[in-house]
């Protein structure tokens, strides 16, 4: 594994004394004239025609929408002079609520990817999109065949409509991870697929099973964030049950926790369901108990706290668990009461179209199009190659190339979400418009563009969109609602209407089959938190997102437990061989503690040949086949490097963050107040006046999601290293979430970043003064003064500064991304966390030329934006009524490292779990 | 070895080094003094964001039609500019004063503060071709900024993130 697609090569230079001697003083010349040019070397380009609403400098905020896997997720984009540079959850979207996900965050790189595929091709040869469309235009009906993520678009589903009038039309909607179990579980008792959503915020007792439901799915963001709500220490909070195969960010702020393999959640929920009234047969549930063993104790547990917590509780169950379970489920919400919102779904064929495996096994599919997936890569089973071949037209239409695009005769760039026009429904029906914030910057084609060219439409996407909302509405009506709506970036009043149907249970033989006893090991497939399906993995920020559980980089390993791993003989980074019956793979082996006894999990998206940055990265897992199966584990020769960013997860008996309960909090407070305030200092006292700022964090509602870091990253460009250096410990992301894990396996998620120390270790051994103090209590970091000693580095205790070790900034299309107000660095010089000091003198420039104070709220920093339970909170020390004002009063509170005395402006919240009394 | 490394150090920061005086060639030969003096046209009317943002503002192609649309319509010395409007491209003007790209500098808030163009920029108005009046080197601001922090007492003007981050 090479880094040459991160790194730069250097040259090798010979060089002689006197030579030396020429390079200092022409080195010297160049470094200063690097600080100032001459006049007219640089250009001052106007517009021809300023649109309206710019002013040179000033970012333009616009709704668009993002979509995947079918839904939408409303954002707010920021155009510098046209150029988006940043994303942000759109506040008015019910699935985001302003929050973020860290790949919604990193959506905004991919706009710039180097990498994106910029040609249409057929059979080998350049061609135009136009031209394509021309073709397919004019394409004769007959058999047609659509492979595309699942969709709930309504002028998508229109033209799919006007599609099937011309030709034989077969749509597969192909997600390797998609919701269809859910919608069949839904089906099994309601008789029709519903999607269902619990309400967070009358849940006292939440219970999920396989399901990473705070960090994961289509409303992950505001689901975390009506649950955080309920999270505050007291008689309100919420209790969350998580039972699982393998550590996830949402069990790590569970209350009570149980390792259990995938396959066991059937048993698991029979135990519980019976337990609370709802009819399951005796030998089901016998044969249940038998499955559990020990853990039954757990399931009655959890019994008794739904039943207390009756008409209040909420269960989540994982997508990749059978219908059964789903539908098990429902019974248990029904029986008790809970508060659900049965809705139709968001999508267009929630249960998938016809199956992929029909086109596999096709004879005459006629004209296959595949729409931005890759089967052949995530469908390795159905050989799809043979099946495309046969086509009389097979066309990829995707952002990159890939496997697919390999085994079409064409293919298309697809437009990116920002450069077209969409109309996406979030997963509770609410329709979002999203509209381009950039020109197309290939000859693209977007899913509606290819879709209208099939029934020979010639008008462009804005005006289907359009026409689509606008319906019958005489036109002059509609422009205003239409104008509101792509300003708000949601339409009105188009959640879907809750309905009321009565669950009826009728599969208790499926049932029985899932509770049948099982020998071997579960292989366990999961989503990659970073790279989705595969369909990220050309992302560089995402690859090199640290994973919220194992803090591995740039890859994939075969999670599992200290005693599965003992049993096997294999410690971390040993290759382990696992096979199902259909394939084998072989990768590295991690220990993961809270991984399941004989579970071990593995997750998709990585081994990917195409494109460049994601080839030879990971293990593809996809040949293994089914999400959940039986297969064996054996060690196999060799060891690979795993790139983690996070060695260590031990306090070493050390208060680095602390965690207490509920029912103790009035005993464990007071010690709270010894980690924190000031310490005897040798330094002089240093007197802080007007505006302070100060960021707090708290540790309870912190998942470890990771949206804060990527958000970090698009604001403050920070550079990709790659997984050789990544390894080096040379990752360079400003702000990381610290996992530390105690023996009882809690887990606490620190995010950790520059604390903005008062009494700042780094700022007293800088030889040349380049961190330094500003008079508003930040720790200022000077690029252009900084000669890269690390010395700072050497002496932070919190490990929080990050070296240039090469020259990591790009000059390729990805700059475009830059955020304008922050300086990029080059090779040899230090950088950290700034508290978004660009946002916050942005702020007091405002306020200086609008003659008032900078307002209380009015600095918000990139992670705080992006966090979805609003973890992090930031503001002026002397602020009153706000969220960050309670938290500096909080008597949960304390300082990280407090003992050194170095005062930091940052402060955290100590966790606190609500487990259920032991009666 | 010392003069080695000194001497470019002082080199680079003299007024020759930094162009000072040196008038600038423009794509359209435009006259500050005509505009301003004899038409009376205020700067803002052209720079419209320097009360306000951080770049003053350069007008677009359209501001200078509105004028030159009727006025001189067919001068060849606005030639590249009706080249620019019939052909929608942008003009491309060579910028004259420059800072690095770790430096940030806000128009707005010196426009406030009362600190008169003249300060910075030369008198323009004086100027057929517009040439860079000062070298802005990081002195040429901190002296300002200095005296400014001891006159007002506020307390930010001399901390580093108030121009780098």
């Amino acid at each position: 594994m090479t880094d040459d697609r991160i790194l730069p090569l250097l040259p090798r230079v010979e060089v002689t004394r006197r030579d030396a001697l020429k390079l200092l003083a022409g080195g010297v010349a160049a470094l200063e004239a690097g600080c100032l040019e001459k006049p007219g070397e640089r250009e001052l380009v106007p517009y021809v025609i300023e649109p309206p609403e710019h002013r040179a400098g000033v970012p333009v905020r616009y709704a668009s929408a993002l979509t995947l896997d079918g839904f939408g997720y409303g954002v707010l984009v920021d155009t510098h002079e046209a150029r988006p540079t940043k994303l942000d959850g759109n506040p008015a979207h019910p699935a985001v609520l302003g929050g973020s996900l860290a790949w919604l965050q990193a959506r905004i790189l991919d706009l710039y990817d180097p990498q994106r595929s910029r040609v249409a091709q057929l059979r080998g040869h350049d061609a135009a999109w136009p031209h394509l469309a021309a073709k397919l235009r004019a394409l004769p009906p007959g058999p047609l065949w659509l492979v595309m993520p699942p969709q709930s678009s309504p002028t998508i589903g229109a033209l799919l409509g006007r599609i099937a009038r011309h030709h034989q039309l077969r749509v597969s909607y192909h997600a390797p991870l998609g919701r269809t179990n859910a919608y069949r579980g839904a089906e099994l008792v309601y008789g029709k697929p519903l999607e269902v959503r619990p309400d967070l915020s009358r849940a006292d007792v939440v219970v999920a099973l396989d399901s990473d439901f705070l960090a994961w799915g289509p409303a992950a963001a505001a689901m975390a964030r009506a649950f955080a709500a309920r999270r505050a220490p007291g008689d309100r909070m919420n209790r969350l049950w998580v039972a699982e195969p393998m550590q996830t960010p949402t069990g790590t702020i569970a209350d009570e926790r149980l390792a259990l393999p995938a396959r066991d959640l059937a048993a698991l929920l029979v135990v519980v369901a019976q337990a609370c009234g709802v009819a399951v047969p005796n030998p089901s549930v016998r044969a249940a108990e038998a499955r559990l063993g020990g853990r039954v104790a757990w399931a009655r547990r959890l019994a008794t706290d739904l039943k207390r917590a009756r008409g209040a509780g909420a269960i989540v169950v994982g997508d990749r668990q059978p219908p059964e379970v789903h539908a098990l489920a429902r019974m248990l919400d029904h029986e008790l009461g809970n508060p659900v919102a049965l809705t139709p779904p968001a999508l267009l064929d929630p249960l998938g179209g016809t199956p992929l495996e029909d086109l596999a096994r096709e004879a005459n599919p006629g004209t296959v199009i595949v729409l931005d997936c890759d089967p052949v890569y995530t469908a390795p089973r159905l050989h799809l190659g043979p099946a495309l071949a046969r086509a009389t037209l097979s066309l990829h239409v995707g952002l990159f190339r890939n496997a697919t695009t390999e085994a079409c005769a064409g293919h298309v760039p697809l437009a990116h979400d920002l450069e077209t026009w969409t109309d996406p429904r979030a997963v509770d029906g609410t329709l979002a418009i999203g509209q381009p914030a950039i020109r197309e910057r290939f000859e693209v084609a977007s899913i509606i563009d290819v879709l209208a060219a099939l029934v020979g439409d010639r008008n462009d996407a804005r005006t289907l969109v359009h026409d689509q909302l606008r319906g019958d509405a005489p036109l002059e009506a509609f422009d205003a609602s239409w104008t509101a709506a792509l300003r708000a970036g949601v339409v009105p009043n188009t959640a879907a209407q809750p309905t009321d149907a009565q669950p009826t249970w009728r599969s208790n033989d499926a049932l029985a089959a899932l509770l049948a006893p099982t020998s071997g090991i579960e292989i366990a497939l999961a989503p990659s938190p970073s790279v989705h399906d595969g369909r990220f993995a050309p992302n560089a920020w995402l690859q090199e997102l640290p994973h919220p559980i194992t803090k591995q980089t740039w890859g994939n390993a075969a999670l599992m437990s200290p005693a599965t791993a003992q049993s096997l003989g294999v410690e971390n980074e040993d290759l382990v061989r696992v096979a199902t019956r259909a394939g084998e793979i072989t990768l590295p082996a991690m220990i993961v503690t809270g991984a399941a006894e004989r579970s071990v999990t593995i997750e998709l998206g990585f081994g990917q040949h195409a494109p460049a940055i994601a080839d030879g990265i990971g293990t593809d897992a996809y040949p293994l086949g089914d999400f959940l199966d039986e297969g064996s584990l054996a060690r196999a020769s060799g060891t690979r490097r795993i790139p983690r960013s996070q060695l260590w997860t031990s306090q070493e008996g050390r208060d680095l963050a602390p965690v207490m309960t509920l029912a103790h909090l009035r005993h464990e407070l007071p010690k709270m107040a010894e980690l924190r305030g000031p310490q005897p200092s040798l330094l002089p006292e240093r007197q802080w006046r007007g505006v302070q700022w100060g960021m707090s964090i708290d540790t309870s509602i912190c998942t470890g999601c990771s949206a804060c870091e990527i958000a970090c990253v698009a604001e403050n460009n920070i550079a990709t290293v790659g997984p050789t250096e990544v390894a080096r410990g040379r990752i360079m992301h400003w702000l990381r979430i610290d996992r530390y894990v105690d023996d009882g396996g809690r887990i606490v998620n620190e995010p950790m970043l520059c604390q903005h120390c008062e009494d700042a270790p780094c700022e007293y051994v800088c030889p040349v003064n380049a961190t330094d103090h500003s008079p508003d209590g930040l720790n200022e970091q000077v690029y252009n003064r900084c000669i890269g000693t690390r010395f700072c580095q050497n002496n932070c205790p919190y490990k929080v500064r990050r070296f240039n070790w090469f020259a990591f900034e790009k000059d390729d299309d990805r700059a475009l991304q830059y955020n304008p107000d922050v300086t990029v660095r080059s090779r040899g010089v230090m950088e950290k966390c700034s508290y978004c000091v660009q946002r916050i003198r942005g702020a007091e420039h405002r306020a200086i030329v609008e003659k008032r104070e900078v307002k209380v709220g009015e600095v918000v920093t990139a992670c705080q934006a992006a966090c979805p339970t609003g973890a992090i909170q930031f503001g002026q020390l002397a602020e009153q009524g706000t969220p960050f004002a309670a938290m500096r009063r909080d008597p949960r509170r304390f300082e990280a490292l407090h003992d050194l005395g170095t005062r930091p402006r940052t402060q955290y919240l100590a966790k606190v779990v609500n487990p259920k009394e032991e009666p | 070895v010392i003069t080695l490394i000194c001497a470019p150090m002082i080199y680079i920061r003299t007024d020759y080094a930094g162009g000072v005086n040196d008038p600038v060639t423009q794509p359209i030969e435009f006259d500050h003094r005509h505009h301003v003096r004899d038409d009376g046209i205020d700067c803002v009317y052209c720079h419209d964001t320097v009360e306000t943002e951080a770049f003053a503002g350069l007008p677009s192609t359209e501001r200078c039609m509105g004028c030159h649309g009727q006025v001189w319509p067919d001068s060849p010395e606005t030639a590249p500019l009706r080249a620019s409007w019939e052909n929608h491209t942008p003009i491309r003007w060579k910028r004259v004063n420059a800072l690095p790209g770790y430096a940030y500098f806000h128009h707005g808030v010196h426009v406030q503060a009362g600190i008169a163009c003249e300060r910075c920029h030369g008198r323009v108005r004086d100027m057929a071709r517009v040439a860079r009046a000062h070298n802005l080197t990081m002195n040429f601001c901190v002296n300002c900024h200095r005296d400014e922090q001891k006159s007002r007492a506020i307390t930010h003007l001399t901390t580093c993130t108030t121009c780098h981050r």
